[in-house]
């Protein structure tokens, strides 16, 4: 338990990369804390993306790590396809073992494999195939199995004694949340893994579903392992998964009412919808909307995902003052409580004056410093004359 | 008259009237053909012939819909899927000597089996070349049913294939059982298949095929999920390669080949993709088309040209002025 930062959610070491001769990023190094809004700032090509880039796991890096410190939360642990895994650090409070893990007291030292669950066993030692409860887990090791459907195994090391899963589902609640789980390496990961933990992103463009409706757009961003893979369709029992979604503490809206899953995904999306003022659209196709609309529906696609950590790729650009008015107040929305971090790349200066938040600058691949208030930043002369022309 | 009136829109609202559809377009056809033709009401087994034709068309369509339609990989393998289940199916049939149901499921296992070994080395690759190894396949599988003689028996076919039948309660025989057995399973497919359109997992592979990086950043796993809709896709092609066996009571590879892949696909292009309908309309409009310019008495190698003229023409226009098809979602613009 030494360098555990609570307040931290991300954290780049050295982060290198290169293509070809080019050498887009230079030791990068950056540290995020839960519930702040950041922005990237700096000239083109400076690696800001490709920086968004390797944090997801779209391309590999060269050298460095990106350290995720994952989320603990006293609500539903998680299985996601054959993942057992629990979130819990010294108490756990409440368990909705969901063939999850979730530990009602402290676990002691020991290694857990495969394990998770309410009703189970204690252990000093090894705990196989087991579920945990009562010990405490100090200076444990853990190995989660991650058995998928092609039967791929990957070992999951937990450091400090805090014991963190494989892979989140996106059920997590995080409103519950009490405290900061273990920190888990995510280099390496592929895309789909780290946004499982809970790192969702949009891209430079819109790049929403076009052919689709932009309340289907919304509703995709949900991940429901559960049912999404053609035998389950049939073979899960949906009535019973509804009435564990609905038990959930992180309803946002009229889930509750909802009769059938698809009812229950449409309840929860029009909300995100409404949360981002495009409600009214719901029935359009996605390629009908304003490219500032397109925007807010990327937006609203990530808050469905329910991620922690948030990135925008350029969230204001090619849009008018109306529009970026309103994001910078989603923006303020959803950092509100606490739970989540914005990381954005931006080139509206006014549009961080508004937030009023941290930027980090970059050039040519390099963070000369760390994150500054931007009024800091451009006054230092060569970034004016570099970056802002003046 | 009102009661009638919300009846008739309750049924044309419900989704599973989409069914009605093969059935009434053979009716219109069949009364169509009987009023201009000479001799009057002719017999009723030709027509339910074609509605047998059109039904495991329409399977087909749904087949290669998952994949194409839906998932956005365009796939000119699926006579391969559909001369693999056929020849599985006569295998079942006449060496393991089991019924026709045991021969389906045996069918539907071996076409997932192959379509697997066939999707995991080629889904990793990029949308053209993608096509370009399952044409190889579609290739491959066609020449091992021609070349492999002791097997297949190569050109000459196999003859004297069993009816299909449900051993003590059931004897397929005349057309009309025949025309029944189709609807029964292209009913199971389409309960499935409207159960994919209206869920999340419909829903991730309309994503995969409108941006895949997206899917993947949003936690999907798309290798995996492509893996999945391929194997849907040729488990749900064996039940049209069964049919059509125990239909013909005679195959040979010639029904296999990379034309009949195209004619396959040209179901979607024309009747539209990403969605229910499209492939009901583009399986009749594609098998009623040739029997119509027999009807109007061509001469047989004229038709035969003609149709393929008629097709080529509709994509161009089609792809033109209406490029997602007659009843389609999905724009391949």
């Amino acid at each position: 338990m030494t360098d555990r930062n609570h307040e931290n959610i991300l954290t780049v070491k050295n982060l290198s990369k290169r293509f070809g001769h080019v050498e887009v990023l230079k030791n990068v190094k950056l540290s995020l804390g839960l519930g702040e809004i950041y922005a990237i700032i700096g000239p083109n090509g400076a690696g800001k993306t490709t920086l968004f880039n390797l944090i997801t796991g779209i391309i590999e890096k060269d050298a460095g790590n990106v350290i995720y410190y994952n989320d603990l939360v006293s609500g539903n642990l998680v299985s996601g396809r054959g993942v057992k895994g629990g979130v819990v650090s010294g108490k756990l409070v409440r368990g909705e073992g969901w063939s999850g893990g979730m530990v009602k007291e402290d676990l002691v030292s020991g290694k857990l494999v495969s394990g998770g669950g309410v009703n189970g066993r204690v252990v000093k030692e090894d705990l196989v195939n087991g579920d945990l409860v009562n010990g405490k887990m100090v200076d444990f090791e853990m190995n989660g199995f991650h058995k998928g459907f092609l039967f791929r195994r990957r070992r999951f090391k937990l450091s400090e004694g805090h014991f963190i899963t494989s892979h989140q589902s996106p059920l997590t609640s995080h409103q519950s949340r009490v405290g900061n789980g273990g920190k888990t390496d995510i280099t390496g990961y592929k895309p789909y893994e780290i946004a499982r933990l809970g790192i969702g992103r949009t891209f430079q463009g819109n790049r929403v579903f076009g052919n689709m409706s932009v309340l289907e757009n919304v509703m995709f961003a949900k991940q429901l392992i559960e049912i999404e893979n053609p035998i389950a369709l049939i073979k899960t029992n949906h009535k019973k998964l509804l009435k564990e979604l609905k038990d959930k503490n992180n309803l946002v809206s009229r889930e509750k009412e909802a009769t059938n899953l698809e009812d229950f995904l449409k309840k929860e999306a029009e909300y995100w919808l409404d949360f981002v003022g495009l409600k009214e659209k719901a029935g359009n196709k996605a390629e009908e909307l304003s490219y500032g609309q397109q925007k807010l529906l990327s937006i609203a696609r990530l808050l469905m995902a329910d991620s922690r950590l948030l990135l925008f790729d350029e969230p204001t650009a090619g849009v008018n003052p109306k529009y970026s008015v309103r994001i910078a107040e989603i923006f303020r929305k959803i950092v509100e409580k606490g739970d989540k971090t914005i990381l954005f790349i931006e080139h509206d200066m006014k549009f961080i004056q508004e937030l009023g938040c941290k930027c980090l600058y970059m050039e040519e691949g390099k963070c000369p410093w760390p994150f500054f208030e931007l009024e800091v930043i451009i006054k230092n002369n060569d970034i004016r004359r570099k970056f802002m022309g003046m | 008259m009102k009661p009638i009136l919300s009846l008739l829109t309750k049924i044309y609202k419900c989704r599973y009237s989409l069914l009605l559809l093969p059935f009434l377009a053979t009716l219109l056809f069949y009364i169509f053909t009987s009023i201009f033709s000479a001799t009057g009401f002719s017999s009723i087994n030709y027509p339910l012939h074609m509605l047998l034709m059109i039904n495991i068309y329409i399977i087909l369509g749904f087949s290669v819909n998952l994949v194409t339609g839906y998932t956005g990989l365009l796939s000119l393998g699926h006579g391969a899927l559909y001369g693999i289940s056929a020849y599985i199916t006569v295998f079942g049939l006449m060496i393991l000597k089991i019924s026709f149901f045991p021969a389906l499921i045996l069918a539907i296992l071996f076409n997932m089996a192959v379509s697997l070994l066939v999707s995991l080395p080629s889904i990793r690759l990029k949308q053209d070349y993608f096509v370009l190894a399952v044409i190889g396949f579609q290739m491959v599988v066609f020449t091992v049913l021609y070349n492999w003689t002791s097997v297949t028996q190569g050109p000459y076919g196999i003859p004297g294939i069993p009816r299909p039948d449900i051993p003590g309660l059931w004897n397929v025989s005349e057309p009309w059982e025949y025309a029944i057995l189709s609807y029964l399973l292209l009913i199971l497919v389409f309960i499935y298949f409207s159960r994919i359109d209206r869920s999340s997992f419909g829903r991730v592979i309309k994503g995969i095929r409108d941006d895949e990086l997206v899917v993947e950043s949003m936690g999907r796993n798309v290798n995996l999920i492509k893996a999945y809709v391929f194997a849907l896709s040729a488990g749900i092609a064996a039940f049209a390669g069964a049919l059509f066996a125990t239909s013909a009571t005679y195959i040979d590879p010639t029904s296999f080949t990379l034309d009949e892949s195209i004619a396959i696909i040209m179901i979607i292009f024309i009747g539209g993709s990403g969605n229910l309908k499209g492939v009901l309309w583009g399986a009749i409009f594609v098998e009623l088309l040739p029997e119509i310019l027999r009807f109007v008495q061509l001469p047989d190698a004229v038709a035969a040209n003609l149709r393929q003229i008629i097709f080529g023409l509709l994509l161009i226009i089609l792809m033109r002025f209406k490029p997602t098809g007659f009843a389609g979602d999905y724009d391949y613009d």
